[in-house]
């Protein structure tokens, strides 16, 4: 029982920090088409906010972490991405790669490569089930999960979130009905790169944090997004799921190198069967198509 | 950990230690002039232009922690020569290139040394096969080379002389005292590449001699962020201590997890991640526990003392001082007696004296064996007191590894 137990809280962990992340970058990717290479990299400057105060006090810390973010990614978007737009995903691509490296190297240059480390808001274990789990691996992943169930009902149940989803299923006719498509764009990927801000600040008191420590992050919060329906706002969420399972799965049974590798060929797999991402709905009956005669 | 008796040892080596620290000091002074080493062959100087060292070192990159250190400890030793007289009665001209802890970029570097500045010898590198990289390069050139990081680099030349400690000189002493303390079930973890794999293979062989038994042996890529499944595993094991060898930031990630999960709790840890530049990350987590240094900057004596002082003066800061750091201020001081005694840049005859030469300083009696090329020095026992202060408890009998190895 104590080990399932332990590999349920470790799904729910790893799921949170993982959804967090991949529905930014659903917001960036799925919606924007903009290819972000730098989506880890915003995480480690969420890392390097909580690092950077450590005499503020936790929650007011993942606060500036969140204006920090909205102001990075409108930074980014405007000065580097509206004039990429038009010549395609790989243009964007190169930019975000551009822009990841200048982080990397200016978190080098501010505070060197010594790893840091954040203290947690709460610490100890509590025991679930028999088993002794940190408390703050479970609040931050509450916490995450939270901020995405909000968003999402922001995006279905909101005039913002109709709006901007209509900026973003078509610019042109949103534009004709006095939608500022621009803002909605730009709107769009300060919140996902925020949201990127956050997981990682979130994530930092269990980090090694050093300027490198997004990268690991990138690869899997990219097939979490690819394993939904492209576009699609619940996709990610999904795509965290079964990354957090996969992960934490065959790391649990398996030797960690030989359950990397196998993680990426599931998740290929997966991708492959179903480029689309999965289709919830119920097999409807179709009536034959007969041939003319 | 430390005893009655070796606290007597303590205290007697710290005399003897502080005797032998002043006259390696006087020694140091002297040791550019040839008169205060034991060697065979010293001829005239025959050289009339600088002598000229290259320092191949991450200054930029994952290992920038590490290379900048080597960087800093190489310029002090540089200084300290130049002070002292230089080589052959002249100042070491020094290039230092950046090899962003990439082999191929090593590559490209080292035959820069090699071709356009035609160094006369080789310091530096980090990861292994930047070392491996670099290396082959010196050997085809007929460049001495050396390396100042812990840990067996895959690699050796007639002219390839590591000041880095072997596995077995960081385990032979440590494992002992680690099942005396805490038990002989010892679970190990470290990084997958072949650093980790070769410390722990040796680790194991000297658990076994000392009636211990490895209960668990978990590797994971290099940039794992989340340790848990590997907590997990190590924590079904049972283990009375963990030896590891985890490096970079997820060293401090594995450490600060572990200790989050419990698993620290009443167990022992040491290894890679006890190590000084981790200190200030991991605080608490390291206080009161004990491991096994080529150096640490609380070691009494003259000779240290004069080294922590500089180090301080030129780079500032309170952290404890990287044995990277002293390793490479050492080396540069060696490779200079060296040259010393041998009278001129001869890759052969500098060679020579490597494997004859002792120098008494900050590493304690720093040698070489002539056959395998591993360097012999005193390991330092070390507590970790509050503030990341690495106390010396222990300055440690020279290990003489003789693993075999082909170095002609």
């Amino acid at each position: 029982m104590e080990p399932l137990v332990l590999f349920l809280l470790s799904v729910f962990s790893a799921f949170g920090f993982y959804a967090l992340l991949a529905w930014g970058l659903g917001l960036i990717f799925g919606q924007l088409g903009v290819v972000n290479v730098a989506h880890g990299d915003m995480a480690m400057i969420g890392a390097f906010i909580m690092f950077a105060f450590p005499e503020v006090p936790f929650v007011l810390r993942l606060l500036i972490a969140i204006v920090a973010g909205l102001l990075l990614g409108v930074i980014i978007e405007r000065l580097l991405l509206s004039g990429l737009y038009r010549h395609g995903m790989l243009a964007t691509l190169l930019a975000m790669w551009g822009a990841a490296i200048v982080m990397r190297q200016s978190m080098e240059a501010v505070f060197g490569p010594t790893p840091r480390t954040v203290a947690p808001v709460v610490t100890g274990t509590v025991e679930v089930l028999g088993v002794n789990y940190p408390t703050y691996r479970l609040v931050s992943a509450a916490v995450s999960l939270l901020i995405v169930a909000v968003l999402i009902v922001v995006m279905y149940r909101t005039s913002l979130g109709l709006r901007l989803r209509a900026s973003i299923d078509n610019r042109s006719m949103a534009a004709g009905f006095g939608i500022p498509t621009g803002a909605m764009i730009t709107g769009t990927f300060a919140v996902g790169t925020a949201l990127a801000v956050l997981a990682g600040a979130l994530q930092s008191p269990m980090l090694g944090v050093t300027p490198q420590v997004g990268l690991s992050f990138l690869a899997p919060t990219f097939f979490a997004v690819l394993l939904g329906r492209p576009g699609s706002l619940g996709g990610p969420i999904f795509g965290a799921f079964v990354v957090a399972v996969l992960d934490i799965g065959l790391r649990t049974i398996l030797p960690e190198t030989v359950a990397g590798v196998l993680f990426f060929i599931a998740l290929i797999v997966l991708i492959a069967l179903q480029p689309q991402g999965p289709n919830w709905r119920f097999t409807a009956w179709k009536p034959l198509q007969r041939r003319a005669a | 950990m430390e005893t009655a008796s070796t606290t007597r040892r303590l205290t007697g080596r710290r005399a003897l230690a502080s005797t032998a620290a002043i006259a390696a000091a006087t020694l140091a002074l002297t040791a550019c002039a040839g008169g205060s080493f034991s060697q065979e062959g010293e001829g005239a100087p025959t050289e009339e232009r600088a002598f000229r060292l290259g320092i191949i070192a991450p200054t930029t990159g994952v290992a920038s922690l590490e290379g900048n250190s080597l960087v800093a400890g190489a310029k002090l030793g540089v200084e300290a020569v130049n002070a002292a007289g230089g080589i052959l009665g002249m100042d070491i001209e020094v290039v230092i290139v950046d090899d962003k802890s990439d082999a191929a970029t090593s590559t490209q570097v080292a035959q820069q040394l090699v071709r356009q500045d035609e160094v006369d010898f080789m310091l530096g590198t980090i990861a292994g096969d930047t070392s491996v990289a670099a290396g082959s390069v010196a050997a085809e050139a007929g460049v001495p080379f050396s390396t100042v990081v812990n840990g067996t680099v895959e690699f050796c030349s007639p002219h390839f002389w590591p000041f880095g400690a072997s596995e077995l000189m960081m385990v032979q002493d440590l494992v002992p005292l680690m099942i005396e303390e805490y038990g002989p079930r010892v679970g190990l973890v470290g990084n997958d590449y072949i650093f980790p794999h070769t410390y722990h293979a040796v680790a194991t062989e000297v658990i076994l001699a000392a009636g211990g038994e490895v209960v668990a042996e978990e590797y994971s890529p290099l940039g794992t962020a989340d340790w848990q499944p590997v907590i997990g595993k190590l924590e079904t094991a049972n283990p009375d201590w963990i030896l590891n060898a985890v490096v970079g930031g997820d060293a401090v990630a594995f450490m600060n997890q572990a200790s989050q999960f419990g698993l620290l709790d009443g167990r022992g840890v040491t290894g890679t991640a006890s190590q000084q530049e981790f200190a200030p990350a991991l605080g608490e987590i390291l206080e009161g526990r004990n491991t096994v240094l080529q150096y640490s900057d609380q070691i009494p004596g003259a000779a240290n003392e004069a080294f922590v002082k500089a180090y301080r003066a030129a780079n500032g800061g309170t952290d404890s001082i990287s044995a990277i750091a002293a390793t490479s201020y050492e080396a540069v001081r060696f490779i200079a007696a060296a040259v010393n005694a041998a009278g001129s840049y001869d890759a052969d005859a500098i060679s020579a004296q490597m494997s004859q030469i002792r120098l008494d300083g900050v590493l304690g009696d720093l040698g070489f064996r002539g056959d395998n090329h591993y360097v012999q020095s005193n390991m330092v026992l070390v507590q970790i007191d509050e503030g990341g202060v690495y106390t010396a408890l222990e300055i440690l009998d020279v290990i003489d590894d003789a693993t075999p190895r082909a170095c002609a």
